[in-house]
């Protein structure tokens, strides 16, 4: 008997390799042990089932004897579902059971790597969504901390967690969430990025939706301001959502300083979010177009500079821009080791050699380095592509048109920032609708005994945070 | 899809491009000047370039025609690069071209969307921009200009050198004063000024005149004065403020005032009296002699200028 279903299950999964099946004799019957190697712990088998394994034992007296938790009884068409979520099936005649043994393929909490932050917790999330959830729960201990499982992919049959404050969060947008996940149907969910794709999919800007964090503080005090997190299984990132434009820009992280301190450096982010998408067009239009704005000597210089140079000015400066994406993309996708032979390699190309070949000029270096390191204070790859998309969008049209190209991209920016939302929460919020109370907690940081009130987008039905002098 | 190309193209083939300037391809100018003479004009302009030496370079282009326009168009013509007038920092329109041509000049410039606006305006007498370049090739002239008028004590107090205001006075029929630039001592001096009602030419003033225009127009700040009271004797002062009241036939011109330094063995009252003689009577001659009473006190027939000096003590000043 035992063989019978161990033949179905050999066929089911089409004599796998690491398909191990194992017969062991006890006093009365033979037990047959099977389990898919590949994802199984072989430590725990071995001490929790193969040492219990005596011909002394009856098959009841062994059941008994397991002493894992997760013991399960089984129908044989479940068989298949339970060997690939990395558990053991015993197999003694006609009873079937299961037990738990996943192995620790995943790795420890570790430091975030892309959204780091100089004080504050310094975890972050792995691929376990346990884990990921057990983080969240560890700073949020209350019963109206719900989380809703789904299965998603059908041949992946990812777990999905949608996590949020049950008396906090828009009840509108958690349904509206719910919806579109128990929508989405597909062969495989691998990564957050896939969720992200499916509920997000009438939305045409190029500015992200939603959010990507590896902070699980982050999570948290997302989900107290009333929003909505997802958890992925084997994904490092949480999704946050709904977001703003304002919260690409200023990070949570910024929490844990001092609001007078911190006011400066939110300044100086907004500032460079215009400063990244705009320079180079401004550089284009006040150079070809409008030069007569220029101090007289400030445009000899730029002439005497521009006069080593072969090409026109909007050709330079988008070889320049082409360069520096180059050698971002480079330095992500090449193992660290070969960081500082790019680092070299590419300071000398855009540095003194381009200059001397006359492909660039020095002012050029000035502008692009600017563009670009201002480019990143954007951790959020999305935002960053967004910003680039825009700045190039910005400098064909000034370059084509001069200040009038430059104006018209810039209401095609306005125009993509205000017709975007995200899960029906306007993306220029809290500018445009304009909400005080939450625009000086965004764009600026208020004392913390200040912060009384949540946002109403996020949380219509419980907008008080917390008491205090009104 | 096709509409995006379809405006691609609009962008491309009806944006043209006309105006874009690639900054190596512009001379840059610095100094233009205007002169009527056979019936031609002559436009000559000052370009300026930074060599390898990180040093300001200049050079004269000239050229001639019927208009203005033609003129230039000579220069452009002999230039490789096209000229940029937008950063013009001095016009210097000869005297008499100025006088007789100031309708031709102002349609010129009020046309021309080529010419910044925010440029100065002197006038020449007896002399050309190529002699005024020749002098001294180490100077970017436009700049020296330019220094030179916001040195004179006279033209800082008086903002009418920008051609925008240049051109309001002419039409608003104002007093308008334009220095006129020489060279004196191998050296050049703002020490003259035409002065004009409208489009009219009036007279010309010297050094000694635009003061006491100026004492009058109660636009002064420590205006020294020397009165001789007696050989080798002199008595220094500075006119701190001015204020005129007009009545009907009288101006009264209430001054006050510091000595500096009095070698008259004259008492206070003396001193007082006989400083208010001698400004009085100067004032007198310059509003006699010039005939510009009417310009300075419109609808007023001046028969009598009095002047009341307030001599002020050291500590209340």
């Amino acid at each position: 008997m035992p063989f019978n279903i161990l033949d179905k299950i050999k066929e089911e999964f089409n004599n796998s390799s690491d398909l191990i099946a194992r017969l062991f004799q006890l006093k009365n019957k033979q037990v047959l042990i099977v389990f898919l190697e590949s994802i199984v712990s072989s430590k725990t088998i071995s001490s929790q089932i193969l040492r219990k394994v005596n011909n002394k034992l009856t098959s009841n007296e062994f059941i008994n004897s397991l002493s894992n938790a997760n013991l399960k009884k089984l129908k044989e068409s479940q068989v298949p579902e339970f060997l690939t979520n990395a558990w053991t099936v015993l197999i003694i005649n006609e009873d079937i059971y299961a037990l738990e043994t996943k192995g620790e393929l995943i790795r420890s909490i570790s430091l975030p790597d892309t959204q780091p932050a100089i004080q504050g917790p310094k975890d972050s999330f792995t691929e376990s969504i346990q884990i990921n959830l057990g983080l969240i729960k560890r700073r949020i201990k209350s019963s109206k901390l719900l989380n809703i499982d789904f299965f998603i992919g059908r041949k992946t049959n990812t777990k999905v967690s949608l996590i949020y404050m049950d008396d906090v969060a828009n009840k509108e947008i958690v349904l509206d969430i719910k919806e579109r996940l128990e929508k989405i149907d597909t062969d495989g969910i691998l990564d957050a990025s896939y969720i992200s794709g499916f509920i997000t999919k009438e939305n045409k800007s190029v500015f992200p939706s939603i959010f990507a964090s590896e902070r699980p503080d982050m999570v948290s005090a997302s989900l107290l301001e009333g929003r909505v997190a997802i958890l992925i299984d084997n994904s490092p990132y949480v999704l946050i959502l709904p977001v703003i434009l304002l919260d690409f820009i200023n990070p949570s992280s910024d929490e844990y300083n001092k609001a007078v301190n911190v006011n400066f450096i939110k300044i100086m982010r907004l500032i460079c979010f215009f400063l990244t998408i705009f320079l180079p067009a401004i550089y284009i239009i006040v150079t070809t177009w409008t030069p007569e704005i220029l101090p007289t000597s400030f445009l000899l210089n730029l002439k005497m500079q521009r006069s080593l140079v072969s090409f026109p000015s909007i050709i330079e400066i988008t070889i320049m821009l082409i360069i520096c994406e180059i050698l971002r993309e480079s330095d992500i996708r090449f193992p660290n080791s070969y960081g500082s032979a790019i680092s070299i390699l590419g300071g000398l190309v855009i540095g003194e050699a381009a200059v001397n070949a006359g492909i660039i000029s020095p002012i050029m270096i000035i502008i692009v380095a600017v563009t670009f390191i201002s480019s990143l204070i954007f951790n959020d790859v999305e935002t960053y592509s967004a910003v680039r998309y825009f700045r190039f969008v910005l400098l064909f049209l000034g370059g084509l048109l001069g200040l009038w190209g430059g104006l018209l991209g810039f209401i095609y920016l306005m125009t993509e920032i205000l017709a975007a939302d995200s899960f029906k929460v306007p993306y220029f919020y809290p500018i445009i609708p304009f909400d005080w109370s939450y625009f000086k907690k965004k764009v600026f940081k208020i004392k913390r005994q200040e912060d009384l009130n949540r946002s109403f987008v996020f949380s219509p039905q419980n907008i008080t945070k917390q008491k205090g002098k009104r | 899809m096709k509409k995006i190309i379809f405006l691609a193209s609009l962008f491309l083939f009806l944006s043209g491009c006309y105006n874009i300037h690639e900054l190596e391809n512009l001379n840059v100018v610095a100094t233009m000047s205007i002169n009527f003479q056979n019936n031609n004009y002559l436009i000559e302009v000052e370009t300026i370039e930074k060599n390898n030496f990180n040093c300001i370079d200049s050079f004269l282009s000239k050229g001639t025609g019927k208009t203005i326009y033609e003129a230039l168009d000579s220069i452009i013509k002999t230039n490789e690069n096209s000229l940029y007038l937008k950063n013009l920092q001095i016009v210097l329109i000869e005297e008499n071209t100025f006088k007789e041509k100031l309708k031709e000049i102002n349609t010129f410039f009020l046309t021309n969307n080529d010419i910044g606006n925010n440029f100065n305006i002197l006038l020449l007498k007896n002399t050309s921009l190529e002699t005024l370049i020749s002098f001294d090739k180490s100077i970017v002239l436009g700049e020296e200009l330019v220094r030179l008028i916001n040195n004179q004590t006279f033209y800082k107090n008086n903002p009418y050198l920008k051609w925008f205001d240049v051109l309001k006075k002419i039409y608003e029929d104002e007093v308008l004063i334009l220095p006129i630039l020489n060279i004196q001592n191998n050296k050049f001096s703002i020490e003259e000024a035409s002065i004009f009602e409208g489009t009219k030419f009036r007279t010309n003033l010297n050094d000694k005149d635009i003061k006491n225009y100026n004492l009058l127009k109660e636009n002064i700040s420590n205006l020294p004065i020397q009165v001789k009271c007696s050989n080798d004797n002199f008595i220094n002062m500075i006119i701190l403020q001015s204020k005129i009241q007009t009545n009907l036939q009288n101006v009264v011109s209430n001054l006050k005032g510091k000595i500096l330094s009095n070698n008259c063995k004259l008492n206070f009252t003396e001193v007082q009296k006989l400083l208010e003689k001698e400004i009085s009577e100067r004032l007198n001659t310059f509003i006699s002699i010039k005939n510009i009473g009417n310009i300075l006190f419109k609808n007023n027939q001046v028969n009598k200028f009095q002047v009341h000096l307030i001599i002020m003590e050291e500590d209340k000043i």
